[in-house]
């Protein structure tokens, strides 16, 4: 580039050309491809390195610009936010409350009348509540199969269940947890349940990681009836975990309930 | 470097403890900035959130390398995304056309891409002679010629001139020859 080009596209970028000279710039800048690329970016130059400027982009078509937004738009980017605008929150109180004492008092007053209301309103979105919310045992696949009478330990142990026999159900359930051929997801699926219905939080959760290791096709369920067991023992943060895994993928067991549990936590 | 690590990774953990450090550490000096640059309490907190996901996303992408301290980089960041926001403010009031509103998204990913760009360009004038980064600064910056012939001790405007345009030529060989440039000119 010669220095009188260099000059015409400085006088260009800050405006100072004649009417005339302005319209012969931009008829060079539609035909001539060369001379585009070089007030393009002269331009950057000058936006970039300006102090107070900026260079701003439009070209959203960009292969790295889509790649970047695809990222922006996924759920472990939505959490991330979520949780900037909780610790913002949070510190800009803190910074309040130190200049002002008396807002200390008043924001724990608020923070109290909250967690009453909490508590004591009919609104309230505690983990345990959400299990009570979400859990379906009308979902559940049958212990035995259609028809098959000779597995009739199973088939009480299904009835035992459906009348919230846990105790009786699990009886029978963790004999056949190491031995069960058939329906193996079933008798996992069964029997965690039943050790979360009875508070058997620990051998529930083995329960479950027995079922999400063994690789069957219904091993998926484990994870979605792991986030159960911690949003029944509120424990919400090993919850979100459980379910952050399953909203991976639209296509995962329970990915919308999942979703929605998580816009609630 | 340990602590870029530690903060990188609580970012990319999720961790609120570590992300309250970094408000602690870095966020009075960027809300500062921005009180006295034109904005409100409201907009450094936005600007604040903004960096730190942008910073993240980017992270989580390509593993870049902070060439200072994560204090710095964090509140460079800041400082563009703030340049930005100021300049489409001037625009929204200087243009009459109708301005396309673009997803948050979309807008904070071409923020991404605008910062490597800033990142490539700002590398690069550091790495030319003294003289030249000096002279370039003040051409970039609107210093009028016959302030940059005094400050630079030119012996006259055109010496000015034809020393800004060599300088100038040789960073623009130095940005095109990298290859980070290559994706980024289609920006």
């Amino acid at each position: 580039m010669s220095i009188e080009e260099d000059i015409l596209i400085q006088d260009f970028i800050k405006k100072t050309l004649s009417e005339k000279e302005k319209n012969e710039v931009l008829l060079r800048l539609k035909n001539d491809k060369n001379f585009r690329d070089k007030v393009n970016f002269e331009e950057q130059l000058i936006f970039n390195l300006n102090n107070t400027d900026w260079s701003i982009s439009k070209n959203s078509n960009h292969p790295e610009v889509k790649e970047y937004e695809k990222l922006l738009k996924s759920d472990s980017t939505n959490l991330l936010k979520g949780t900037l605008q909780a610790v913002n929150s949070e510190y800009q109180l803190k910074q309040t409350n130190k200049n002002k004492p008396w807002l200390l008092y008043t924001g724990i007053a608020v923070v109290l009348v909250l967690f009453g209301l909490k508590v004591f309103s009919p609104f309230k979105t505690l983990p345990n509540e959400l299990y009570a919310n979400y859990i379906d045992l009308s979902e559940l696949p049958s212990l035995v199969n259609r028809g098959d009478s000779k597995q009739k330990t199973l088939i009480k142990a299904q009835k035992l269940f459906e009348t919230k026999a846990y105790d009786k159900s699990l009886t029978i359930l963790e004999k056949e947890f190491t031995t069960v051929q058939k329906n193996k997801a079933a008798v996992y699926l069964y029997t965690g349940i039943s050790q979360m219905e009875l508070g058997q939080f620990n051998k529930a959760e083995i329960s479950f990681n027995t079922l999400i290791e063994s690789k069957l096709i219904d091993s998926p369920k484990g994870i979605w009836y792991k986030a159960l067991l911690f949003l029944k023992q509120n424990e919400p943060s090993k919850a979100k975990k459980m379910l952050l895994q399953i909203t991976e993928s639209s296509s995962n067991y329970k990915y919308k309930e999942a979703s929605e549990i998580l816009s609630k936590l | 470097m340990i602590e870029q690590i530690h903060f990188l990774t609580c970012l990319v953990n999720n961790d609120s403890k570590g992300i309250m450090e970094i408000y602690t550490l870095i966020f009075p000096k960027v809300r500062k900035f921005i009180l006295q640059n034109k904005g409100q309490q409201q907009d450094a907190e936005d600007i604040f959130q903004k960096a730190l996901i942008q910073i993240t996303v980017r992270y989580k992408r390509e593993k870049f390398k902070i060439n200072s301290s994560f204090e710095a980089y964090l509140f460079t960041t800041c400082k563009n995304l703030w340049r930005k926001e100021l300049k489409r403010a001037k625009n929204r009031v200087t243009n009459s056309d109708i301005i396309e509103l673009v997803a948050t998204e979309r807008d904070m990913a071409l923020n991404i891409m605008e910062q490597k760009r800033w990142e490539l360009f700002t590398e690069k004038l550091d790495s030319i002679s003294e003289n030249c980064k000096k002279a370039l600064t003040l051409f970039f910056n609107k210093t009028p010629y016959k302030d940059i012939v005094k400050k630079m001790g030119y012996n006259s405007e055109t010496a000015a001139r034809q020393r800004i345009f060599k300088c100038k030529a040789k960073l623009s060989d130095q940005i095109k020859e990298d290859q980070r440039y290559n994706s980024l000119k289609t920006l």
